[in-house]
């Protein structure tokens, strides 16, 4: 049985070049079932000779099956606003109306993400996301990411805030309790819901829910919550449910630091409730060991302007 | 079981109540009378030096309830309000996406109309402040002079919240969207704020009020707003307003205007630093530190003095008692015709050094305890006084929940054993932190610059001790200059110092050079990291100067700071005026 048999056709994909295992095979299995005619493959100037292997053999690749590669496209996370006009004008003017677009977000920063969703968005363009998760195995090293950024709210997706009120910040945790304490110290937000990622997969439960808990359970302040980031109708739902009877309240603050399928969850709420903001916690440093090989791709359809659609894990 | 609550929790300064604002702040500090006048002041300090918990003091809505809670008659000469700049709406960056005009209009129009909410609910926390006939005549003005509509079927101040939240809402819908030039109204300090406040003092109670804006942590804004709030600083008439700002020292914003000028210290506005370089028990510091903790106390009904809640360990103090004694017995064969200052003076010195050079290498790390002991090792930091006093009350809520509901007693004093504890553990936690999440943790700060800052702390450390267990002339100073500067180590060396600082492990002072009188920095580490390496947090009013050279070896490639042992080619050593 083909795994992968339910993805749609479509005739671009957008992804954002890694030195990761996961990017490269994720890719040649795309390319093979999505039969894309273009492909538009975005790289980090930071990391660009990191990358530089796999964008040659992904080239190589193209080249041997007449897709067209447009892979001169650099971002720096070092200038989120050069970052954000390029990507911007080179995703709207490949795009086309009513064409599906696949995104692969394995291996994309969640700015990348999100400025990508609210491109295609914004011009009525459904998105094929697909996700491919390491190995089961030993797929991620001890650390992923050091030497954080200052936290950013992404351009144009800081939602409506209204004057007075206090701010709840929304977190899908990930692995880097001090991430998350960095966001909280940030915004000094008035509440936060810290959402833990449930399950037992790359020892989930001694690396990143006991820690959380460890560090947050007694705040009063601070509520944790669970939540499935390999879900995008899961992370939607638990969030959602947390923030529709604060939304009156408080000025909301969105941010992903999980799964990445998490991350497409909190757009979905971002355009769905006017006064919340996506923020990015970047980083400055990343494990080139981070992640080893390949295994379940996570795939979906968000239509445009229509209710999420159940995701499969193949 | 009596109800336990830990009184010296310290959270954030804006989740705290009313009551607790008004039960824990200590009003006759001496920036106070600073944030009370009508002048404009910069607040520099960094996290948990007290910016927002005075602000918030100050503030009208707290001053209503305290007059309220003391019966006396509340001043409306000056009215306080407090603005926090820690909002979403500060954090937006559409500013760089717009040109410079629209950036700068769309940025004042932001901070005018969060300032306006916050005066509008800062005066309606007076009962009965503005009359419906006064509520009527604003409702015309200010919809004729600030072009808003105010519909009449809606109660005023309802009225005014809905509009001028609509008018931030109408440019944020504009920042949404893709509109390069933005059609909306947009309000600046002049069109805005200026007008509503002439509009304010046309009513009974605030005919003569001056109104004082409590800008908190105005680091966050962005250029363009930092730009107009010093514009606005600039006016320098102040019989109608004035601007207190708070600021973090390592993202303080410069003094440019809009128009290019900039802001003088001195003739537009007053400099005062936060963190306080002086810990003893007769400092300003020492003396806020014994009232805080005093208050905190009172607050759980205890009526004993800090210094018997935290008392010393008996026998330390027997051993300073000892070692005083042989430093007085020094200073006379020093000084056989001494002056009582000069003898004095040598006891000051040598007393604790006499302590720490005495104890057995082998010897357990010295028993830190006592209230003087946690005034030194806050590095004259509120939050660093408050986090030992609150971890050692929550070991002795441990202990007793550990018994009989019946043997269950009040928490009197915490023993000196277990002050001990919870300080060496806080100061093991500070290294470890240091050495495995700096850079996970402070923006900025690379794997490499981690390594380095932990590597300049230990060798300092390791100089520190050095210099304690001999017989030089300042061997207790824990505090030092830099000299030798080039151009060369300038930039490795700030880089290191600038984690070092926002990660609240150097503090930085300033203070008159001894040969030369200029102004130069001085750096104080924080001196909870000490006791892990049985150094004295006390310290002495001295520093050690060192060469940028020697701290870049330390930080770079972890060589020691050179020390001979002896007085004569030891650092350069100076001491300072208290």
């Amino acid at each position: 049985m083909n795994p992968l048999c339910s993805l749609q056709q479509s005739k671009i994909l957008i992804t954002v070049a890694s030195w990761e295992d996961r990017f490269l095979l994720g890719i040649v299995q795309l390319i093979e079932k999505v039969s894309p005619a273009k492909i538009l493959m975005f790289h980090y100037k930071e990391y660009a000779d990191w990358s530089k292997e796999n964008r040659d053999k992904i080239a190589a690749i193209c080249a041997e099956k007449n897709i067209d590669l447009v892979n001169d496209k650099e971002l720096a996370f070092g200038s989120p606003l050069e970052s954000w006009v390029n990507l911007t004008r080179v995703v709207d003017s490949v795009i086309n109306p009513g064409e599906l677009i696949t995104l692969d977000i394995s291996t994309m920063p969640r700015e990348t993400i999100w400025s990508i969703c609210h491109v295609l968005a914004k011009r009525n363009i459904s998105i094929q996301y697909t996700y491919h998760k390491p190995q089961s195995s030993n797929g991620y090293a001890e650390w992923l990411s050091r030497d954080p950024g200052k936290p950013r709210i992404l351009y144009k997706q800081a939602g409506i805030q209204h004057l007075g009120r206090p701010t709840l910040l929304v977190i899908q945790t990930g692995y880097d309790v001090e991430r998350a304490k960095q966001l909280e110290r940030f915004f000094e937000p008035d509440k936060v819901l810290l959402g833990l990622q449930t399950g037992e997969q790359f020892a989930n439960s001694e690396q990143n829910r006991q820690k959380h808990e460890n560090a947050f359970s007694s705040r009063k302040d601070i509520e944790l919550f669970d939540i499935d980031g390999y879900s995008l109708e899961g992370v939607y739902g638990a969030i959602a449910d947390k923030i529709s009877p604060c939304l009156d309240d408080y000025n909301i603050v969105l941010s992903s630091l999980g799964p990445k399928i998490g991350a497409l969850a909190l757009f979905k709420i971002k355009q769905a409730f006017s006064n919340v903001a996506l923020c990015y916690a970047p980083s400055n440093e990343f494990n080139r060991e981070y992640s080893k090989g390949i295994g379940d791709c996570i795939h979906g359809v968000i239509e445009a302007q229509a209710p999420l659609e159940q995701e499969m894990t193949t | 079981m009596p109800n336990y609550k830990n009184p010296f929790e310290y959270e954030q300064a804006t989740k705290l109540s009313t009551e607790d604002v008004l039960k824990y702040y200590i009003e006759d500090f001496n920036y106070s009378r600073f944030v009370s006048s009508k002048r404009n002041i910069f607040l520099v300090g960094e996290r948990g030096t007290g910016k927002t918990m005075t602000f918030l003091y100050y503030s009208l809505p707290i001053q209503v309830q305290r007059v309220l809670k003391h019966e006396t008659e509340l001043d409306l000469s000056l009215v306080s309000v407090y603005i926090p700049c820690n909002t979403p709406l500060t954090h937006r960056r559409e500013y760089e996406l717009l040109d410079p005009l629209n950036a700068s209009l769309a940025s004042e129009h932001f901070m005018v109309v969060s300032i306006m909410k916050e005066v509008l609910d800062s005066i309606y926390s007076v009962p009965g402040i503005i009359s419906k006939d006064e509520e009527e005549m604003l409702r015309s003005e200010l919809e004729y002079a600030l072009h808003l509509t105010l519909p009449s079927n809606i109660p005023f101040k309802r009225a005014l919240d809905l509009a001028l939240d609509k008018a931030s809402v109408s440019v944020q819908e504009s920042l949404n969207s893709d509109e390069d030039d933005i059609k909306k109204l947009f309000m600046s300090f002049n069109s805005g704020l200026k007008l509503f406040l002439v509009c304010l003092r046309q009513t009974e109670k605030l005919r003569n009020s001056h109104f004082s804006f409590l800008i908190d942590d105005a680091q966050l804004f962005n250029p363009y707003q930092k730009r107009a709030l010093n514009s606005w600083i600039a006016y320098r008439d102040n019989a109608l307003f004035s601007f207190k700002v708070a600021t973090t020292r390592v993202e303080a914003p410069s003094f440019e205007t809009s128009s290019g000028g900039s802001i003088l210290e001195g003739h537009d506005f007053t400099w005062i630093e936060m963190e306080q370089p002086y810990q003893n028990r007769t400092s300003a510091f020492g003396k806020f530190a014994r009232s805080i903790v005093n208050s905190r106390l009172a607050a759980i009904g205890v009526t004993k003095i800090p210094e018997e809640f935290f008392p010393e360990n008996p026998a330390f103090t027997k051993d300073i008692e000892e070692a005083k004694r042989k430093a007085q017995e020094e200073a006379v064969i020093k000084y056989p015709d001494g002056t009582p200052k000069q003898i004095a003076d040598y006891i000051y010195k040598y007393t604790r050094a006499i302590y720490f050079q005495e104890r057995s290498p082998r010897a357990n790390l010295p028993p830190y305890s006592g209230f003087d002991l946690l005034t030194h090792l806050s590095t004259g930091v509120i939050r660093n006084l408050l986090n030992p006093c609150y971890h050692m009350y929550d070991r002795m809520l441990s202990e007793i929940q550990k018994k009989p509901e019946n043997e269950a007693i009040p928490i009197d004093e915490i023993p000196p054993n277990i002050q001990t504890e919870v300080i060496l553990q806080l100061s093991k936690e500070k290294w470890e932190w240091i050495a495995n999440k700096l850079d996970n943790s402070i923006e900025g700060c690379s794997r490499e610059v981690a390594k380095r800052v932990y590597q300049l702390m230990d060798n300092l450390a390791i100089l520190f001790k050095k210099r304690l267990r001999s017989k030089i002339s300042e061997p207790r100073a824990v505090e030092f200059t830099i000299s030798g500067f080039d151009e060369k180590s300038y930039a490795d060396l700030s880089e290191v110092l600038l984690v070092a600082q926002k990660a609240q492990l150097i503090y930085t002072y300033w203070s008159s050079a001894k040969d030369s009188g200029k102004r130069e920095p001085y750096y104080m580490p924080n001196k909870m990291l000490w006791p892990e390496r049985g150094l004295d947090p006390h310290g002495q009013h001295a520093r050690v100067s060192i060469t940028a050279h020697n701290l870049l070896n330390a930080a770079v490639n972890n060589i020691e700071i050179p020390f001979s042992g002896d007085d004569q080619d030891e650092p350069t050593l100076f001491t300072t005026a208290v």
